[in-house]
């Protein structure tokens, strides 16, 4: 009960009871629209025993009012408390602004507009990673014609960081997909009878292919997504731009560490896990294929060549620059807030990827024609 | 009369003893001002307050209830009754202005979509913004209306206690001046008790009715007038520094 009504001829009397606040609001909403006072022609109000109004139940007030005052009746509100006066009459004036209208257009015109979007984007950022690698290697060249500014004590923290940390994940992750490619090759070769080539499938599809690509997607994982955040928060926290008015140059101190210390490890981790993947091929083949470690071995020093060893090593650095460079631009594309930290990491991690895949595409192209 | 209560408060973090033995009243529709020097604890006295941070021991008693003898439904039930305006405004970055102000009564209430964003629309109004900027996100708004919003979300379930953190920190003097009298207009219009930690010397004089001093990791409670006469270096130093005299000297002038 919020209110009582007593009628009387043309005119009905409104007795507010008990609280009148948000908590109550739904209710009493309710209980208005159900009350037909729009058949009197003089409406009171009286609110001598309303005992609580806030700002929500004023403006629940008000709008009642009003919607009496529309409909040309005579309404009037007596008796009300001069503290819950001074709420009502906070209220009462204000009227509240139409909504702003959303642009609308038609979903085929969004869909275009959104795809036209989404291409001058994909773009403009790929122009903003062609000249953030020209600065890039700018720094470098200047960096290696000038030793004294290598940062030796950062480029070792950050191996430290992105690599010896990354072994045994790295390891593991080999292993376990040799065994993997193993076993289903195993099985689909022996309708062949030709069992023993898993060897050969196992061993060279890991030493060209997925040892370092599988190390990369982890390391873009790891540490592409770790240094875009680690710069993106020095850029939140206007670090960088403390550097620049100190005369220190980001690309040299942030950038070129990471980039050199990345491209020196990734060779590493992958040879961990070309030998992990290996052994991983090994033990499988023991097990499935009834052979001995020696077999096993003269088996693998057939098939596989010193080049089927390189052109994995060969790629290593690359896509550890790549890595690298994209974790560092998303790191200084961060603007404002904090939020964008988290945004530009994803982005980081998802372009990494993307991109060492296609230039592992581009290394397939030039090795088969160059017949290696 | 008091609304809060705080007896024999002593927090600890580790070794650190932040509160020993303190004691602090708070009354029904006053403005009281929080101060000490930096790291004395006075955020932490308000986390404590609202029942983020747990005490070593002592008792705070909220609106009559015994704020750590309370069950976590209890608590939900109690925190409703006070509005909170946290340092750097912790709007919601995912939603709207208009949606962050409606999230208290989307939980604590059963109000319909139309009422609830006519209220949202209300309190922007109460705050003094104009309904355009309720579906910006808040990373679109400057400092100031970024408190402003902060502030209607913290109204938005008509609390009877307000707890603002700093609210005049980061803001020009035009706009800090202005949140006070906000502030002060609210208070007075809607009787609200209003608690607020505050570095902000022009927050003091203007608007508030007492001031609790936390010096000695107790609090020193009283009006300005009474701090103003306290013997103790601390006190000399703050309230009679270069910044508080043409402050305290405008009002004894009656300014």
């Amino acid at each position: 009960m919020f209110f009582e009504t007593k009628s009387q001829k043309d005119q009905l009397d409104i007795a507010l009871i008990g609280p009148w606040t948000v908590a109550q609001l739904a209710e009493i909403e309710l209980a208005l629209e159900q009350l037909a006072w729009s058949k009197y022609q003089t409406i009171t109000i009286n609110a001598e025993q309303l005992t609580i109004l806030d700002t929500a139940g004023a403006w629940l007030l008000k709008q009642f009012i009003e919607q009496i005052k529309s409909a040309k009746k005579t309404v009037n509100l007596l008796n009300i408390h001069p503290k819950q006066a001074s709420i009502y009459h906070l209220i009462e004036p204000i009227q509240l602004e139409e909504e702003v209208e959303k642009p609308a257009g038609s979903a085929f015109i969004n869909v275009i507009v959104r795809l036209g979007e989404g291409a001058v984007n994909a773009f403009k950022q790929m122009l903003l990673l062609l000249s953030f690698i020209g600065q890039v290697c700018v720094t470098l060249g200047h960096v290696i014609l000038n030793p004294k500014k290598i940062r030796l004590t950062s480029i070792i923290r950050h191996m430290d960081e992105t690599g010896i940390n990354a072994i045994p994940i790295v390891a593991l992750m080999a292993f376990l997909t040799s065994v993997v490619l193993a076993y289903q090759g195993a099985t689909q070769l022996r309708q062949f009878g030709a069992e023993i080539f898993t060897i050969d499938l196992v061993a060279i599809s890991i030493l060209r292919e997925m040892g370092v690509l599988l190390t990369a997607i982890m390391v873009a994982g790891r540490s592409g997504s770790a240094f875009a955040a680690e710069i993106g928060v020095m850029q939140v926290n206007e670090e960088i731009d403390a550097m620049r008015t100190l005369g220190l140059n980001p690309f040299e101190i942030l950038v070129v560490p990471r980039v050199l210390a990345l491209i020196l490890v990734l060779p590493i981790l992958t040879f961990v896990a070309d030998m992990t993947g290996l052994l991983g091929a090994a033990m499988m083949s023991i097990l499935l294929l009834d052979i001995t470690l020696t077999q096993f071995l003269v088996r693998a020093h057939a098939a596989v060549g010193l080049w089927t060893f390189g052109v994995g090593m060969i790629k290593a650095p690359f896509f550890a620059f790549i890595i690298a460079t994209i974790g560092c631009l998303k790191g200084m594309q961060v603007t404002g807030s904090a939020e964008k930290v988290g945004e530009m990491t994803t982005s980081a991690v998802v372009q990494a990827i993307f991109v060492v895949i296609l230039a592992d595409a581009i290394f397939s192209i030039i090795f088969s024609k160059m017949g290696i | 009369m008091a609304i809060i209560t705080v007896k024999n408060l002593m927090t600890q973090f580790g070794s650190h003893i932040v509160h020993e033995g303190l004691d602090l009243e708070i009354n029904k529709e006053e403005i009281l001002g929080i101060v000490g020097g930096s790291g004395s604890g006075k955020s932490v006295l308000l986390r404590t307050i609202i029942g983020l941070n747990k005490p070593k021991s002592g008792s705070i008693n909220i609106l009559g209830e015994e704020l750590l003898d309370l069950s976590d439904q209890g608590l939900l039930d109690i925190q409703r009754h006070w509005g909170v305006l946290f340092q750097n405004g912790a709007l919601f970055s995912s939603l709207t202005v208009a949606e962050n102000i409606q999230v208290p009564m989307r939980e604590y209430t059963h109000l319909s979509a139309k009422m609830r964003e006519d209220l949202a629309y209300l309190k922007l109004n109460l705050v003094g913004l104009s309904a355009n900027v309720a579906n910006k996100m808040p990373s679109e708004l400057s400092g100031g209306m970024r408190k402003r919003v902060a502030l209607a979300r913290a109204l938005a379930l008509d609390p009877q206690i307000l707890f603002l953190d700093e609210p005049t920190a980061g803001l020009d003097p035009i706009a800090a001046g202005a949140f006070d009298h906000l502030i002060y207009d609210l208070q007075r219009n809607l009787d609200l008790t209003v608690v607020i930690v505050t570095h902000d010397l022009d927050t003091l004089f203007t608007i508030c009715d007492r001031v609790a001093v936390i010096v000695d990791k107790k609090v020193i409670e009283g009006t300005l007038a009474e701090l103003l006469k306290i013997d103790h270096p601390w006190f000399k130093a703050y309230f009679h520094g270069p910044r508080a005299r043409h402050l305290s000297r405008d009002k004894e002038n009656g300014n």
